[in-house]
């Protein structure tokens, strides 16, 4: 992985959200056309993003309002006993907060397409979720797609650099030694696997 | 003194040689488009045709072993490629001996 890959990786899932300025959009779009380390990065974040999308919508049930409600005004009543100091309700706020995390996270990851929860009945006192605003689904970006190998290859000096997968380009050595690469695991360790064959062997 | 000597040595011509071209054998390591023959070049497209059909864990695996691989000084890669050489110039009986065997000693014991 390059510096470059470094600086941009950060950057990958701002990009695919399609919620970078043009000016910070540009140098990315650039880097991942010609990296296969980012692209197939890139290729995994729009696979999760893609599971994510097809993830039921989780709907509450019919009551839940009215249950948490009906709990809410059971609270205060559980604070007033005597004996026990008045405690203001130090829960409601986490949850409502992760409450509203929760809806809004849910909101940004169902497809527009997906069909709408039933809408659970408005509860004026929760301002913070009620009034939450709207996030719209971002765009994902189009990941460039490597280029078709030409069909029949008479030579590779015939062809013009843009004619060339970026990837190829941008990592011949990976190509040149792809078999070497592909079984490094194996080959880091058969100087030890060979000695203890040759051992098993001149002990038989 | 004449080992640290020569290891200075060593580090100030691998700063100013292009290190990554030349392997430990003295033969040209390319690395850049540019710089390949053109059996290099048809080599390296065959093998990226290849890699596109190589179903998504392999090249996954093909990925993070090319990371370590950049690591990897001179002149070890080019241990690498003369034990790829070797391997692959096995009987298929030993190589799938020798495979069986590394995936054994892969194994908690």
């Amino acid at each position: 992985m390059s510096g470059t890959c470094e600086a941009i990786g950060p950057e990958l899932v701002a990009y695919l959200d399609g919620a970078l300025a043009d000016d910070e959009r540009r140098p990315v779009a650039s880097h991942v056309s010609t990296c296969l380390v980012c692209r197939r990065e890139i290729e995994r974040l729009t696979t999760v993003q893609r599971w994510v999308a097809e993830l039921p919508a989780v709907e509450p049930s019919r009551d839940f309002a009215a249950t948490f409600w009906e709990r809410m005004e059971a609270e205060p009543a559980v604070a007033e006993r005597p004996g026990r100091p008045s405690r203001p309700l130090r829960w409601v706020v986490p949850v409502l907060a992760a409450a509203a995390v929760l809806a809004l996270a849910l909101r940004s990851m169902v497809p527009e397409t997906a069909t709408p929860a039933p809408t659970v009945p408005a509860a004026p006192r929760v301002p913070a979720v009620a009034a939450a605003p709207r996030i719209e689904r971002p765009q994902i970006a189009a990941v460039p797609a490597a280029k078709p190998a030409p069909a029949q290859l008479a030579n590779v000096e015939d062809l013009k650099p843009e004619d060339l997968p970026p990837e190829l380009l941008d990592h011949p050595e990976l190509f040149l030694r792809l078999p070497v690469v592909r079984r490094l695991e194996t080959l880091e360790h058969i100087d030890a696997v060979k000695r203890e064959q040759q051992s098993e062997d001149g002990a038989g | 003194m004449i080992g640290f000597r020569a290891a200075v040595i060593a580090i100030a011509v691998a700063s100013i040689v292009p290190w990554a071209t030349v392997g430990a054998a003295g033969e040209r390591i390319a690395q850049n488009w540019d710089q390949m023959s053109p059996q290099e070049r048809g080599e390296a497209y065959r093998n990226y045709q290849r890699f596109q059909k190589l179903p998504t864990e392999q090249r996954d695996k093909v990925e993070r072993n090319y990371e370590r691989w950049q690591q990897m000084p001179p002149q070890e890669k080019e241990r690498m490629r003369s034990n790829y050489r070797e391997f692959r110039d096995m009987p298929p009986a030993q190589r799938r001996d020798l495979q069986e065997r590394y995936e054994r000693s892969k194994r908690p014991r």
